[in-house]
């Protein structure tokens, strides 16, 4: 019974963490819609009413659900005007960001990018390249959603021949 | 006269940081600052009172180059980071008029490559010249002049003439602020500004910088006769004040918001009323007598009015002593 009560532990533990690596491509998916959405804001931000970007992160901060505390960071760090351009600043907040955990490495590369060509242009030219990388984004994320099913599969069946194999060892 | 106003932290706000930390150690507050140059690779300059000195490489300021602290075209950079608020797209069209207004009406011209494109000034880059100019409101200056220009329950259409730098538009932002707010003896007015060139209001995101009443209007930046035929058919004024007329437009306008019934009040260059009444666009509205007081300040003077005259040349002010107002009968003119 003990060992039946043990098995049942270990294949559940295996089941949990596949769904935990599972979910972790669900949330970075929500992730990037989110952060495709704020470039969406900016652009038309920039475009309707030339707001500075610190007024736009402000506004940012409050609607954001998973970058909220980034935007308030970059807000923040901005209004202090005290040293660093806009990039290192964007660095330091993504840095101090856990939700950047759930992003993959090309994801962060990506989100730098954006930081990098983001107030020092004319209008014209940061419009353009807002819309460039919202093309670009749009891409990674119908990428992402169409390798979500697949993957969310195998992280539940990897999780679970894992608890199946361990058992099968402890036993 | 009130002159002061603490402008410390505002300004201090724009400097990199270096600079700012020197800064903080020299100057309680800016108000006896007008103006601070940063040139990229050469000294800092600070017009202070009214004397010019180099901020020190130690500490204090100095006459000495030698002993000059040097401003980095890097540090420029950083001070065009503040003043644009990290946002150049969003002072596109400043830039391209050669100066940024920044919060509490402080602005700051700059200088650098020139991009042009189809006849005009597209935009500019490599910015390592800079003039920050502490603003100075000097409120009450034109307390004198207001019996001149009020008539039982208005006012009178009325010029203000003078020479470049003699400070007629200091003048008409405090004539604004006046007729706004009213006493305890004259009501407040609800006025039309029409501030193109930012300088009457010296508006930060729309909000103007400068006291110019609690019953005034501004349109920032906009051009001065569709400003001017806008703010009458939106904002119902009782009177419009507006810088510097001068074009064929502006003499249109002008002529469209008297004949709706609303008073203006304008400035225009000009060395004395010969002058004015030679202008073409303007001489027609002289000789019309659309205006119906004329105030002159003295060229070379700042703030010193000379004369103020009625809409047919009677002194009614002159500098040094004031002449009783005239009853003008048949076109005679009796005492």
């Amino acid at each position: 019974m003990i060992k039946f009560i043990g098995v049942l532990l270990i294949v559940s533990g295996g089941m949990l963490l596949g769904h935990y690596f599972a979910e972790k491509n669900l949330i970075r998916i929500h992730i990037l819609e989110e952060f495709e959405q704020a470039l969406q804001y900016i652009y038309g931000e920039i475009e309707y009413a030339a707001l500075d970007i610190g007024e736009i992160f402000g506004s940012l901060a409050v609607r954001s659900r998973y970058c909220g505390g980034f935007w308030a960071y970059m807000y923040n760090r901005l209004l202090e005007n005290n040293g660093g351009d806009l990039y290192s600043i964007w660095l330091d907040g993504l840095d101090n960001s856990t939700w950047a955990m759930y992003l993959l490495y090309e994801d962060k590369l990506f989100i730098e990018e954006v930081g990098k060509n983001t107030g020092s242009l004319d209008r014209q030219s940061q419009l353009h390249t807002l819309e460039i990388f919202k093309n670009r984004l749009e891409g990674i994320i119908s990428a992402a959603r169409s390798e979500y099913k697949g993957k969310a599969k195998v992280c539940h069946a990897v999780g679970a021949a894992a608890g199946i194999f361990i058992s099968v060892l402890l036993v | 006269m009130d002159k002061g106003r603490d402008n410390t932290g505002q300004v201090l706000q724009v400097l990199p940081v270096a600079i700012r930390k020197r800064f903080t150690e020299v100057f309680k507050d800016l108000s006896d600052v007008q103006e601070i140059r940063l040139r990229a690779g050469r000294p800092l300059i600070i017009i202070y009172g009214k004397c010019e000195y180099f901020l020190g490489i130690n500490s204090g300021l100095t006459h000495s180059i030698e002993k000059a602290y040097y401003v980095s075209a890097s540090e420029l950079r950083e001070a065009m980071d503040y003043i644009s608020n990290y946002s150049r797209y969003a002072f596109e069209e400043e830039l391209r008029q050669g100066y940024i207004t920044i919060q509490g009406g402080h602005r700051i011209g700059v200088a650098g490559k020139i991009l042009w494109e189809n006849g005009r000034v597209k935009n500019m880059g490599n910015i390592s010249f800079m003039n920050i100019r502490v603003a100075h409101q000097a409120t009450g200056c034109s307390e004198k002049i207001m019996q001149y220009i009020r008539h039982g329950n208005g006012i009178y259409n009325t010029l203000l003439i003078s020479p470049p730098r003699c400070g007629k538009t200091t003048l008409l932002r405090d004539m604004i602020r006046i007729l706004s707010n009213g006493d305890g003896y004259n009501r407040g007015f609800t006025v039309g500004v029409v501030d193109e060139r930012s300088e009457l209001g010296a508006c930060y995101k729309g909000c103007p910088q400068n006291d110019l009443g609690c019953r005034s209007d501004v349109l920032d930046g906009c051009p001065k006769a569709e400003g001017m035929m806008m703010l009458v058919r939106s904002m119902a004024p009782e009177i419009i004040a507006v810088d510097e007329i001068g074009s064929n437009k502006d003499a249109s306008a002008v002529n469209y918001v008297m004949n709706c019934g609303i008073h203006v009040i304008a400035t225009v260059h000009g060395l004395d009323m010969g002058e004015i009444r030679n202008k073409p666009v303007l001489g027609s509205l002289v000789k019309e007598q659309a205006f119906k007081r004329y105030i002159l300040l003295e060229a070379g003077k700042i703030g010193k009015v000379s004369h103020i005259f009625d809409e047919r040349g009677v002194v009614l002010y002159r500098q040094g002593c004031i002449v009783p107002e005239r009853i003008v009968t048949d076109g005679v003119v009796s005492a």
